[in-house]
């Protein structure tokens, strides 16, 4: 579990603020600032988590924390307190679809979503290095026993983190805007979604996704919209009470 | 020399400070840190002997100071008793959050707290007819006893390292009676405890409610003293700020965690230009004592082991 996770969505959103106002392409500076993030989760693991002396999980724990904080810390002084506007992706403004108007980003962010989580379903259940990640996971210690180099494993996979996080924190930029505190909320979100999907699980993290999303936009819409972020972690809470292991989640999640 | 005499010496020697300082300005800074001590001291029980992370501390110090005050504001109740009741609540809320999340293992109780961290200080600035929103809640009468009423920094100085004194004690006591080493066997080898027949829940639930109690007790006498709070006294950074105090000073060392909530507390208040550094600092110090030493600043010390 890593607390920056949130922040690389911040820092994809932010890079891919500061590369448009550089006036380079959009496709470029989605390459360029997911690319970007990518090496700075690969560089964290290398450095700091690698670098730890004693990894115990409270230690890692406190680790992600104080790594978010820098960097939530660093990207305000680099770009300010202010929210800054992205320009959507697409050259085309709005769409109509049946009488309904809406940014056409939300085409990206839903054809991104479909798009990544087909990736990510292909690179963990039908190839080699996929499945060796998630072997590492559940069991470093037999994994290094068939010869895996867990360690290596586990810095592409604070690559892949990264370059996702920051992936998703550019296709929402234009959408929710960039700031330097938008990472903690968007990680909390994130964990609450995989939460009540289940944990390590590509199909529930979608639905439990959608399941937040869409009560919070009820929530908004027939109670207040100041409620709405209220709504998500309260059904996290629930979940966490009734089903630990997620709607989606498989039976043997570690228990005391 | 034993830690806790270390800690009580600590303690009184702030006590006697008080009666040299004469600044308002120090006495008011040095017995907010005391305030913040007795949440710092909560957070060492769970940390170091639950070896769980709260990341919504600043919660569970909210409530304390929002329910408190709002009751002896509406109901004219007591300031004592109603920082009594809103501690109460805490507690039961903590122990609710806790009793599914502590199950789990890892870093379910650090995001479930987070959560409620975030929903308190959400419900803080929305409540305006109770809370009264961003603007904060003002009125709130002072503490006295008797006659004696706190109404001056030095009062309450003397009276907040008092309270530090009371809740270091309790935590002393804790730690070295056959609970704490329970739940210190909890934290070594959960197994080995299990096979020794300790309900190891049980025992983190309770560890993890105490703590949130601490938490509540400190945000009632802060809300009491200032006779003022708003949200923003309250938010994530707070909570973040308790993690640095309690795992850089050493999350078994009361000793250490005051002492680093004191220069913590203060040098942000001393040094007010540096404010936009202050999160890049403690984010600096908390990968530092994760990378370096996961004991502290008190596990430097060479204490006396207590023998058994």
């Amino acid at each position: 579990m890593n607390f920056a996770q949130g922040e690389f969505v911040m820092l994809g959103a932010m890079l891919q603020f500061y590369f448009l106002t550089l006036h380079i392409p959009i496709v470029l500076s989605f390459l360029l600032s997911s690319l970007i993030v990518g090496v700075i989760g690969y560089f964290i693991h290398a450095v700091f988590i690698r670098g730890t002396r004693n990894p115990q999980e409270l230690a890692l724990i406190v680790l992600t924390i104080g790594i978010a904080m820098i960097l939530r810390g660093t990207s305000m002084l680099l770009f300010g307190k202010n929210a800054h506007a992205v320009k959507q992706f697409l050259p085309f403004d709005s769409i109509t679809v049946f009488g309904l108007t809406f940014s056409s980003q939300y085409i990206v962010v839903f054809a991104g979503a479909i798009i990544f989580a087909t990736l990510l379903f292909i690179y963990f259940n039908k190839t080699n290095s996929g499945k060796v990640m998630m072997a590492s996971s559940n069991n470093p210690l037999a994994c290094r026993l068939f010869g895996i180099d867990v360690e290596q494993v586990q810095a592409i996979s604070f690559f892949i983190s990264g370059m996702l996080g920051a992936i998703g924190g550019s296709i929402i930029a234009p959408i929710s805007f960039a700031k330097y505190n938008m990472g903690l909320i968007m990680g909390l979100k994130g964990f609450s979604a995989s939460v009540v999907g289940g944990f390590g699980n590509n199909v529930g993290a979608i639905a439990g996704g959608l399941i937040i999303g869409v009560s919070e936009s009820l929530a908004a819409g027939y109670i207040s919209s100041s409620y709405k972020d209220i709504v998500a972690f309260l059904i996290m809470i629930l979940v966490l009470f009734v089903k630990p292991s997620g709607i989606f989640g498989a039976k043997d999640i570690e228990r005391v | 020399m034993r830690q806790s005499t270390a800690t009580y010496i600590l303690i009184f020697v702030f006590l006697t400070a008080g009666i040299f300082i004469k600044n308002p300005f120090i006495l008011n800074m040095v017995s907010l840190s005391a305030l913040t001590v007795i949440t710092v001291l909560g957070l060492n029980l769970l940390l170091g002997y639950a070896g769980q992370v709260s990341l919504g501390h600043a919660g569970f110090v909210a409530m304390g100071a929002y329910i408190s005050s709002i009751l002896s504001i509406k109901t004219g109740l007591n300031p004592w008793l109603s920082i009594a009741i809103a501690s109460a609540i805490t507690t039961v809320v903590a122990a609710f959050i806790g009793y599914p999340t502590l199950k789990l293992k890892g870093h379910y109780l650090a995001m479930a707290t987070l959560a409620i961290g975030e929903i308190i200080y959400m419900l803080a600035n929305n409540l305006i007819t109770l809370t009264g929103g961003h603007q904060g809640l003002t009125g709130i009468p002072m503490l006295s006893i008797g006659n004696f009423t706190f109404d001056s920094e030095k009062k309450f100085y003397f009276f907040s390292w008092a309270v530090v004194l009371l809740f270091a004690f309790v935590s002393n006591r804790i730690i070295n009676s056959h609970y704490g080493r329970a739940l210190k066997a909890i934290h070594e080898k959960e197994a080995a405890a299990k096979s020794f027949g300790v309900n190891v829940h049980l025992y983190k639930v309770a560890i993890f409610s105490l703590s949130a109690f601490y938490a509540a007790i400190s945000g009632g006498l802060y809300a009491f003293y200032i006779g003022f709070i708003s949200p923003s006294s309250f938010s994530l950074l707070k909570s973040i700020d308790y993690i640095v105090m309690a795992f850089v000073g050493g999350i078994d060392s009361i000793f250490g965690s005051i002492i680093t909530t004191v220069i913590l507390g203060s040098l942000p208040n001393i040094l007010t230009s540096l404010q936009d550094f202050w999160p890049i600092v403690n984010g600096g110090l908390l990968v530092v004592a994760a990378m370096f030493m996961t004991r502290g600043l008190g596990g430097l010390i060479k204490w006396k082991r207590n023998t058994f």
